[in-house]
C-alpha cells in the first residue's frame, strides 16, 4: 500500500515538472525559468553561506512572532471562560476584525509605524497568528468537561493545580490544532512582513530577486520556503501527532 | 456497632436553592466500618446532600464533620474523603495507574515511590493491575468504574462516598461490582456511605438504610438490616424489607 502511494506521488511530481518544463520551453519567456534554471539558482543559493543568515533571521522572527501571537491568543481565549465581558469583546470585536484584516495591510501599517526593522515582520506574524490560537482555545474552553474539574475539586482546593493537571491537558489538542495552522500562516506572514518591512531575511531576498528581474532566483527562494514548510508539517507535526494521538484522540470527542 | 467511633456526622443540615427547600433538618451518622445507604426517590435531594458531604457545596445550615473535621475547613476536610461518582470521570489522556494517582498529584509536586506502590495496590484490589498502562477508552464501562473506585481509595480515606456508582451498568456487571465492593470493604475495613435509588441494592449492601422522603427532603426512617454477609438477594427477609421500603415511598 505504502509502496503504491510512493509511486503515485513520484509520478505526480514528475508530471508536474514535465508540464512546467514544457510551458517554460514553449513560452520562451525569460521570466519563466525552466526547472533546470531554478535548480541551478537554488544550488547557487545553497552553497552561499549568506543564504543561511537570511533563513536563520526569518526563522528567528517567525519564532518570536509565534510566541507573542500564541501567548496573546491563549490568554484571550482562556479569559472568555472567566469573563462574560471578555467573551463579548472577543466574539464581537477582536475575532472578526483580526480574522478579516488582510495580513498585507498589517504589514503596510507596521512598516509605516516601525520602519524597516525586526519589529515589522514580528508584529505582522503576531497579529496574524493570534486569532488562530484565540479561536481554538476559545472552542476548547467551551468543550471543557466540567465534571472532570468537579472530580478534581473533591481532592483539593488548590485551583492552580487543577488548572495544570486537569484543565490545561484538556486544551492541548486545541493548542496543537492552533499551532499547526499558526505555524503555516506565520511562515507565510513573515515573508510579507519582510518583503515590505525589512532589509534582510527570506522575504527581503525574494524582493531583491524580484526587483533585479532574477526570476530563477525568485523561484529558488520559493523552493526554500516550500521545503521548510513541508519539513515542518510532515516531520515535526506528524511526529507529535503520532506520539500523542493515543492520548488525545478521546479528549476532543468528549 | 453500638460503641463504635463515629466517622461521619450530619447534624441538622438544611439547604435551599433560592426559595426552594431541598433538604430539611437532616441528621444521621455513619460509624467506623459501617456501610450506610442513602435511599430516596429520584430528585429528592440525595445528590445535593452528597455534594454537601463531599465539600463540593457549602452548608447553609447545620454541620457536617468527618473524623471530627468540619466540612467548612475545605481543603483539610477533603483529605478525609474518597468519592465515586455516577460516571467514572477518568482523565482520558492518562493511563489507568496515572488516573489512580491523580489525588496525590493534585496535592503535591511529586508522587513518591510509596504512593505509586499504593496506586498499584489499589488497582490490584479492583482486579485491574494488568491494565495499569491502558487508557480509559481501552476499558469497558465496568472496568472504568473500578478504576474510579481505586482512585477513591488510594489515599486511604476515612470514608468512601459513592453516588449511585452502578447506575448505567448492565445488571450482571452491577451485581458483580456490588459483590466486589463488599469484599473490598471487608478486606480494607472501609466505612462507606452509598447513595442509591434502588431498594434492592440498598438491602443487599447496607448495614443501615436511611430512607429519605420527597421534597423538602427529611429523614423518613432509618432501617437496620440485620443480616450477616454474604447475603442472598431474594431471601424472605430481603423481600419483606423491600416491601416495607416501597410502602414508605408510596406514602409520599
Amino acid at each position: 500500500m505504502a509502496k503504491n502511494t510512493w509511486w503515485k506521488a513520484a509520478l505526480a511530481i514528475a508530471a508536474f515538472i514535465a508540464l512546467w518544463w514544457f510551458i517554460a520551453e514553449v513560452s520562451h519567456n525569460r521570466y519563466f525559468p525552466t526547472p533546470l534554471d531554478t535548480v541551478k539558482a537554488f544550488w547557487d543559493l545553497m552553497i552561499s553561506p549568506k543564504t543561511y543568515n537570511h533563513i536563520w533571521l526569518t526563522f528567528y522572527r517567525t519564532i518570536i512572532g509565534l510566541l507573542l501571537g500564541s501567548t496573546i491568543g491563549i490568554i484571550l481565549g482562556i479569559s472568555t471562560k472567566y469573563s462574560e465581558f471578555m467573551d463579548t469583546i472577543v466574539r464581537v470585536i477582536i475575532y472578526p476584525l483580526f480574522q478579516s484584516f488582510p495580513p498585507i495591510c498589517w504589514a503596510l501599517v507596521f512598516v509605516l509605524w516601525f520602519g524597516l526593522s525586526n519589529v515589522t515582520p514580528i508584529l505582522t506574524i503576531m497579529t496574524v497568528v493570534a486569532p488562530f490560537f484565540m479561536i481554538n482555545i476559545w472552542e476548547g474552553m467551551k468543550d471543557i468537561d466540567d465534571t472532570l474539574i468537579e472530580m478534581a475539586s473533591t481532592y483539593t482546593n488548590k485551583r492552580f493545580r487543577i488548572l495544570r493537571k486537569v484543565i490545561l491537558p484538556m486544551l492541548y489538542p486545541y493548542f496543537f490544532d492552533a499551532s499547526k495552522s499558526g505555524v503555516m500562516t506565520a511562515w507565510k506572514a513573515v515573508i510579507l512582513g519582510e518583503l515590505y518591512g525589512s532589509i534582510a531575511g527570506m522575504g527581503y531576498m525574494l524582493n531583491m530577486a524580484f526587483k533585479a528581474y532574477h526570476m530563477s532566483q525568485v523561484f529558488a527562494w520559493t523552493m526554500f520556503f516550500v521545503i521548510i514548510l513541508v519539513i515542518f508539517d510532515k516531520v515535526f507535526f506528524n511526529f507529535i501527532e503520532r506520539k500523542f494521538v493515543r492520548k488525545w484522540k478521546t479528549v476532543k470527542s468528549f | 456497632m453500638e460503641n463504635s467511633e463515629v466517622i461521619l456526622k450530619i447534624d441538622d443540615v438544611s439547604f435551599e436553592y433560592g426559595k426552594l427547600k431541598v433538604l430539611e433538618q437532616i441528621s444521621f451518622d455513619v460509624k467506623k466500618n459501617e456501610t450506610v445507604c442513602i435511599l430516596g426517590p429520584s430528585g429528592c435531594g440525595k445528590t445535593t446532600l452528597l455534594r454537601l458531604i463531599s465539600g463540593l457545596a457549602t452548608t447553609q445550615h447545620g454541620n457536617v464533620t468527618v473524623s471530627g473535621v468540619s466540612s467548612s475547613q475545605g481543603h483539610d476536610y477533603k483529605q478525609h474523603l474518597g468519592l465515586v461518582f455516577q460516571e467514572p470521570r477518568l482523565l482520558p489522556w492518562r493511563t489507568t495507574i496515572d488516573n489512580v494517582l491523580i489525588p496525590f498529584e493534585l496535592n503535591q509536586d511529586k508522587v513518591t515511590e510509596e504512593q505509586k506502590e499504593k496506586g498499584m495496590q489499589a488497582l490490584k484490589l479492583v482486579g485491574l493491575e494488568s491494565f495499569a498502562e491502558n487508557y480509559s477508552h481501552e476499558l469497558s464501562g465496568g472496568m472504568r468504574q473500578r478504576v474510579a473506585l481505586a482512585r477513591a481509595i488510594v489515599t486511604d480515606p476515612d470514608i468512601l462516598l459513592l453516588d449511585e456508582p452502578l447506575t448505567g451498568l448492565d445488571v450482571h456487571t452491577k451485581e458483580e461490582l456490588q459483590d466486589e465492593i463488599l469484599s473490598l470493604k471487608e478486606k480494607t475495613k472501609r466505612t462507606m456511605l452509598w447513595v442509591t435509588h434502588d431498594p434492592q441494592e440498598a438491602i443487599y449492601i447496607a448495614d443501615r438504610i436511611i430512607v429519605l422522603s420527597n421534597r423538602p427532603t427529611v429523614v423518613r426512617e432509618i432501617i437496620s438490616v440485620n443480616e450477616p454477609y454474604p447475603r442472598t438477594r431474594m431471601s424472605q427477609n430481603a423481600l419483606d424489607l423491600e416491601k416495607r421500603i416501597r410502602n414508605l415511598f408510596s406514602e409520599d
